[in-house]
């Protein structure tokens, strides 16, 4: 069979492949699967079926195949690129005399089981997050989306890796401008394979090489679905638990999925200790520093006193101390995120006390200091996703201080606040809705009025509809 | 692109109070005397009116300025007028970012190498001019907030000492402190005139015959934020001459009134905690810096006929890092440079430029609707 031979002939090794040749009728077929990523039942069940076909009718196309012979199985006729097909796990039949080739969903391999993402643990709130599995995905939003207006796209990207893509939105709340704008970015993209959601980011972003994200992630079914009810895109990839969304607004990292589940009051209360604990992390070491080299006389005298003795013995100056703390702080981080965890407990207590306790009776680093990046590093965790950027942020700033002191930190904080205010994400101005000021956005941004006050969708988003909740 | 009426009440607010308080009330203080404070609300009622004009001229016209500039005055007239307003910009340039590098060497006491924290600053007025107006736009929105607090913050601290006595008597030296004050210093006040950038460039369709147009609240927006500004502006400035009436201190804490301020609140033993206050309130000056350079750079890609604003504010940025550095490294020269003939480019500036721009948006408005008219009667007649 020819059609067979070419597919052969296209795989490096072709005994990979399960090749089982059959009579179908009184035609010759083939079935070929990748046995590694295949349901055999379901391969087994397709060859029987169609081997015990009766039907007085003459079979002429796979069409008549698929309304007469496999009317039960998840089946697709297709014209060519079979082989793509098999290596997605499915099972591909070729009858002999008839053109194209009919494909039987049949893919299967392991998967974890859906349960709480480690990146984003609630108290209160649902718990399941998403896998690796595309399909389990899919239907992890589709449940919460019982509507005909969402809208499921899927595609394949990556000439080696043909990764499922899909591209999720809801109809009539979508700016289809934009929707348009992703999905010929996204079949734009040629790259050999997409291991991870995140290998598209880079690909997608308006500005690659800038320090701040522009597309949202995140691993939790109902934030995703919130995130398509506010009129955003969202991104699943075959074989990662991470879902895309975008635009992003920096703002949402503010907002804890717990704080729609809590009291308001309580949202209020906590939303602006997030952000003044990411301002505090950015800026309180190099301050600290500043204050140290240049600015002695702003400090209160007792502190001052204290920080004199504290200081007189170490054989660093400050900004390397700060430095030098900073750097270590991260290494310890690095290693007690990669550590196994039968021992990342021990070796936390390890670093912590002992090491902690060490550096400052052997005389290398002051307690002030200590404590000073051991706030600043508890602080950064207040707001996760943009741990990498105010990490280097808070280094920045470090060495800012400690060359310029306070005139460099807030030449610093001007640069910072320009580009800020200058960036967007696809169009979507990246600090509203503070800059510009959005007025009906404004109650679930540093407070929270509560979800019965949020009557509208985010204007600082582009999109249909603004509606979501009726007028009393 | 264009900024909302918000953004526009709220960089009227931050430039009616930029440079105010952080080095004028010293000057008019050796120039006035007790009236200093007299000569400030005066000059800020001056603002406010000026802040009138350009609303006007803004609800007139679609217009951008350069556009009002050359189809009323002709390309060498508007060239001249550019170059005119150029002068006085380059100089209030200089000043504010001589005025910044006072703060932090006399506030903090840190003595930065002259020719970094000018190019620290050059580059910094380089990179908001090289974005858009846009931009500023919504660096007024943030910093807004944190001016307001930091300058009721610095009120509320400074009332310990303050003596009402110090007040009095008014008009002490007469009107004519008050009027040469005014004449003196033009390049310390009426910063607000350099919105006449913003003529065409705020949302909203223009006013029309018979109609309010989408900017009805464009003035009630500008003239609450000016006025806001003048009683924020003249608070601030009472509160620190009845701290300082007495002309003598400045004679201890040189020309920087924010260092007489640090004076009565200053705690060795709770340590400087208006320090922070001052940062956020110097965020203001960049706001002013940020709109001086930009409309800087614009007038001269309109005098040169250039396209790349980038470039052209990379240059100019260069330039105005090489003539501080080499003509005006020392304040006092550019003080006395800035009172001296220069002036006469920025009374030119503050005063004849929004009232020549009222006057352009208005007959050009009135020969478009003119224009406008003539068509419909033609259309009619046609028909």
């Amino acid at each position: 069979m020819e059609r067979l031979d070419q597919i052969l002939k296209l795989m490096a090794t072709p005994e990979a492949l399960n090749v089982r040749e059959f009579l179908f009728l009184d035609k010759k077929a083939v079935i070929i699967n990748h046995p590694d990523i295949t349901d055999s039942e379901v391969v087994f069940r397709a060859v029987l079926a169609m081997q015990n076909a009766k039907t007085s009718d003459q079979i002429t196309s796979l069409k008549q195949i698929i309304d007469t012979v496999l009317f039960s199985a998840e089946i697709k006729e297709i014209e060519d690129d079979a082989l793509t097909e098999i290596l997605l796990g499915d099972a591909v039949i070729i009858v002999d005399g008839i053109k194209g080739y009919l494909v039987i969903s049949a893919k299967k391999w392991d998967k974890r089981g859906v349960s709480e993402p480690l990146n984003e643990t609630v108290i209160r709130g649902p718990k399941e997050g998403f896998i690796e599995d595309f399909k389990t995905n899919i239907s992890l939003l589709a449940r919460r989306l019982k509507t005909p207006d969402l809208s499921i796209e899927k595609m394949k990207i990556g000439s080696r890796g043909n990764v499922n893509i899909a591209l999720l939105s809801i109809k009539g709340i979508v700016c289809d401008k934009l929707l348009s704008q992703i999905r010929d970015k996204l079949n734009s993209i040629d790259v050999d394979s997409i291991l991870d959601s995140h290998y598209l980011l880079p690909l997608l972003e308006p500005h690659p090489h800038a320090m701040f994200n522009q597309i949202g992630i995140t691993e939790k079914p109902d934030v995703a679905a919130a995130r398509l009810l506010e009129g955003r895109i969202a991104i699943i990839v075959d074989g990662s638990p991470t879902v895309l969304t975008l635009p992003f607004l920096l703002i949402e990292d503010f907002q804890s999925p717990e704080d729609y589940y809590s009291r308001s009051t309580f949202a209020t209360f906590i939303r602006p200790i997030r952000f003044l604990a990411l301002i505090l992390a950015i800026i309180l070491p190099g301050l600290f520093v500043a204050l140290q080299v240049f600015h002695h006389n702003i400090l209160p005298s007792n502190f001052l006193i204290n920080l004199q003795n504290a200081t007189k013995a170490i054989p660093l100056r400050p900004l390397p101390e700060m430095l030098l703390l900073l750097l270590l702080f991260e290494i310890i981080k690095e290693a007690v995120l990669r550590m196994p965890r039968a021992i990342a407990m021990a070796i936390t207590i390890v670093t912590g006390v002992v090491l902690g306790e060490a550096a400052l009776s052997s005389g290398l680093f002051t307690s002030p200091g200590l404590l000073i990046t051991a706030l600043s590093t508890v602080a950064l965790f207040t707001v996760p996703n943009q741990v990498p950027v105010t990490s280097l942020l808070r280094l920045v700033f470090v060495i800012l201080g400690g060359l310029f002191g306070i005139f460099g930190l807030v030449i610093g904080g001007v640069f910072l606040l320009v580009t800020l205010v200058n960036f967007d994400s696809f169009n979507a101005p990246y600090l509203a809705p503070i800059s510009p000021l959005i007025y009906p956005d404004l109650k679930d941004s540093f407070y929270f009025g509560g979800t019965a006050e949020c009557k509208t969708r985010p204007y600082s988003l582009p999109g249909k509809n603004k509606t979501r909740m009726k007028e009393d | 692109m264009t900024i909302s009426v918000k953004q526009f009440s709220f960089l009227i607010f931050l430039t009616m109070i930029g440079q105010k308080l952080i080095i004028l009330p010293a000057f008019l203080m050796a120039s006035s005397g007790r009236d200093g404070y007299l000569t400030l609300l005066v000059m800020m009622l001056l603002e406010l009116m000026i802040v009138a004009l350009i609303m006007l001229s803004i609800k007139r016209t679609d217009k951008s300025f350069f556009e009002l500039l050359d189809k009323g005055l002709g390309k060498t007239g508007g060239r001249i007028v550019a170059i005119v307003m150029l002068v006085a910009m380059f100089v209030k340039i200089l000043l504010v970012i001589t005025v910044i590098r006072i703060f932090f060497n006399s506030i903090f006491e840190q003595n930065l190498r002259d020719w970094l924290s000018i190019a620290a600053v050059c580059f910094l007025m380089f990179f908001i001019a090289s974005k858009s107006l846009r931009g500023i736009g919504r660096m007024g929105e943030i910093i807004f907030p944190l001016c307001v607090f930091a300058s009721l913050a610095l009120i509320f601290l400074s009332f310990r000492n303050f003596k009402p006595l110090n007040l009095l008597p008014v008009l002490h030296n007469g009107y004519s402190s008050i009027f040469s004050s005014l004449w003196i210093y033009p390049l310390w006040f009426l910063d607000i005139a350099i919105m006449v950038i913003f003529i065409g460039q705020v949302k909203g369709r223009v006013l029309v015959q018979g109609g309010a147009g989408d900017k009805k609240h464009l003035m009630k927006a500008g003239l609450i934020a000016a006025g806001a500004a003048v009683i924020l502006t003249m608070l601030l400035s009472l509160v620190l001459f009845m701290n300082f009436g007495d002309a003598a201190h400045l004679l201890d804490y040189r020309t920087n009134v924010s260092g007489l301020m640090l004076f009565s609140r200053a705690s060795y033993r709770y340590g400087r905690y208006d320090i922070p206050l001052f940062c956020l309130f110097i965020l203001s000056l960049f706001i002013v810096l940020g709109l001086f350079f930009f409309s800087f750079t614009r007038h001269v890609s309109y005098v040169i006929k250039a396209k790349n604003h980038t470039l052209v504010a990379a240059i100019c940025a260069a330039a105005i890092f090489l003539i501080l550095l080499i003509f005006f490294n020392s304040e006092h020269t550019l003080f006395s440079f800035s009172i001296n003939w220069i002036r006469f480019f920025a009374h030119f500036n503050n005063i004849i430029v929004p009232v020549l721009i009222l006057v352009l948006s208005i007959l050009i408005s009135k020969n478009l609707h003119e224009k406008h008219k003539l068509e419909q009667v033609k259309l009619l007649t046609e028909d």
